[in-house]
């Protein structure tokens, strides 16, 4: 990956460069986030070629729809990763794969997996605080009870509904609604100090 | 202790409530205040999620991928500022094939259909506020005089879709129908044609599972599109066509 000069312009401000057409800004955002998209889509749809076609064409529709941005609404990386889920999800759904099993090891790192957080591009302080994000989420969503994390595990990486789960699971649909709100809720007390973070998604 | 409509909020924020429901919380939600503010708290612990995904090392073409596919179409603000795209080979048999399949289409357009498209685009973004920020964009391109409609079909019958072009600004927007989404590894990819010119290409495309796909792109400045064509491509598209298309629609001048 290459380290432009320019990395202590905001995540936002890249993006107005984008919107302008420049490319290179684009090629700055894809270094500071390329990894993490990546890393998200294949958790999501496991082969990596199809990882790198969701990713493509998430950059793709960042590129065209710059200008649609809303900074009001969350940072640049939640919109991002936000994208490349959202086609993740359409090509897992697609496929009809989605009664497909997730294995108790999402989370787990395969050994194709590198260690430690994926190369920035950015400013040092951001990349250190973006690391420490990444352990505290994982850390956080470790510590759930187990049937909470999966049930969000399901939804998040799986796209699942609450009726698919609770059919998945074999448990009644009312103890999924709630373990997803109860989840969510222990998540939302957890990840406070790092909510409202305009570098994090 | 949680009531149904927190239940309900949880499934909203990570986007996995099924069509009615949705329909049911988002008209709950313009109401309710409580709601809204719950919802956006929830959605940002949502997108926190990202970083729950093992971290993986991209293969490093992927970056000069994206940045390919990148110079293929320009951002919906830039219109004016990019250079002409540079034009590509002349392909006559393409040509040819495509101008005697044109023969055969019935060309029109409507205000109706156009409502029709616009209402149809909000089923397809990932939340409210991205729903309507980008449908702003597309209505104000659909909208502007000089917007030319071209329907693109290969028979009477599905899939079909059509196109909006703006001649000033070069904004296309095609909205596709009963096109079931394209096979794994592959991808739509939507072309201009000048007259006498080669295939130019207004980027790659996909459909959702329901058939609709939405696509968004802008003209290189300078070509006059005379045609308009889609073909099914290997994933990352092409820099011309290597399939027939299996849509087309001549722009009415």
């Amino acid at each position: 990956m290459t380290q432009s000069p320019t990395t202590s312009a905001t995540d936002a401000e890249l993006l107005k460069r984008l919107a302008l057409g420049e490319e290179r800004a684009l090629g700055e955002l894809y270094d500071r986030h390329g990894a993490t998209a990546y890393s998200l889509a294949r958790a999501i749809v496991r082969e990596a070629a199809d990882a790198e076609e969701v990713v493509a064409e998430a950059f793709a529709q960042v590129w065209r729809t710059a200008a649609s941005f809303d900074s009001g609404r969350g940072s640049v990386v939640a919109w991002v990763t936000t994208i490349v889920r959202t086609r993740a999800l359409d090509l897992i759904r697609a496929q009809r794969r989605r009664a497909r099993v997730l294995d108790d090891a999402v989370l787990t790192a395969d050994d194709e997996a590198i260690a430690g957080a994926p190369a920035g591009g950015d400013t040092p302080d951001r990349d250190v605080e973006r690391a420490e994000a990444r352990e505290l989420v994982r850390r956080s969503l470790a510590d759930l009870p187990a049937p909470q994390r999966r049930v969000l595990e399901l939804a998040y990486f799986g796209g699942m509904s609450q009726s698919e789960i609770a059919e998945f699971l074999t448990e009644p649909l009312g103890t999924v609604k709630t373990r997803m709100r109860a989840g969510l809720e222990k998540l939302r007390t957890a990840l406070r100090p790092i909510m409202g973070s305009e570098a994090l998604p | 202790m949680t009531t149904a409509w927190q239940e309900t909020a949880a499934a909203y924020a990570l986007d996995v409530l099924e069509a009615p429901e949705r329909a049911e919380f988002e008209s709950l939600l313009a109401r309710s205040n409580e709601a809204q503010q719950d919802v956006a708290e929830l959605r940002e612990v949502v997108s926190l999620l990202a970083y729950a995904a093992p971290p993986m090392a991209p293969p490093a073409s992927l970056r000069a991928r994206v940045l390919r596919d990148a110079e293929q179409v320009r951002p919906v603000d830039s219109a004016r500022r990019a250079p002409n795209a540079s034009i590509a080979r002349k392909s006559a048999v393409y040509l040819l094939l495509a101008a005697s399949i044109v023969g055969m289409l019935v060309v029109g357009s409507g205000y109706a259909r156009e409502r029709d498209a616009r209402l149809g685009l909000a089923s397809t973004a990932d939340s409210l506020r991205q729903v309507i920020a980008s449908r702003d964009v597309m209505i104000n391109a659909l909208l502007a005089p000089e917007v030319t409609t071209v329907k693109l079909s290969s028979t009477d019958r599905p899939p079909s879709a059509r196109m909006y072009w703006n001649r000033t600004t070069g904004q296309v927007i095609l909205a596709a129908f009963q096109l079931p989404p394209a096979p794994q590894g592959r991808t739509y990819q939507l072309w201009g044609i000048a007259k006498g010119g080669a295939p130019v290409s207004l980027g790659t495309f996909n459909t959702l599972p329901t058939g609709e796909g939405r696509h968004v792109a802008v003209a290189p400045s300078g070509l006059t599109i005379s045609i308009g064509a889609v073909t099914e491509e290997p994933a990352g598209g092409s820099p011309q066509p290597t399939t027939t298309p299996f849509l087309v629609g001549q722009v009415s001048q």
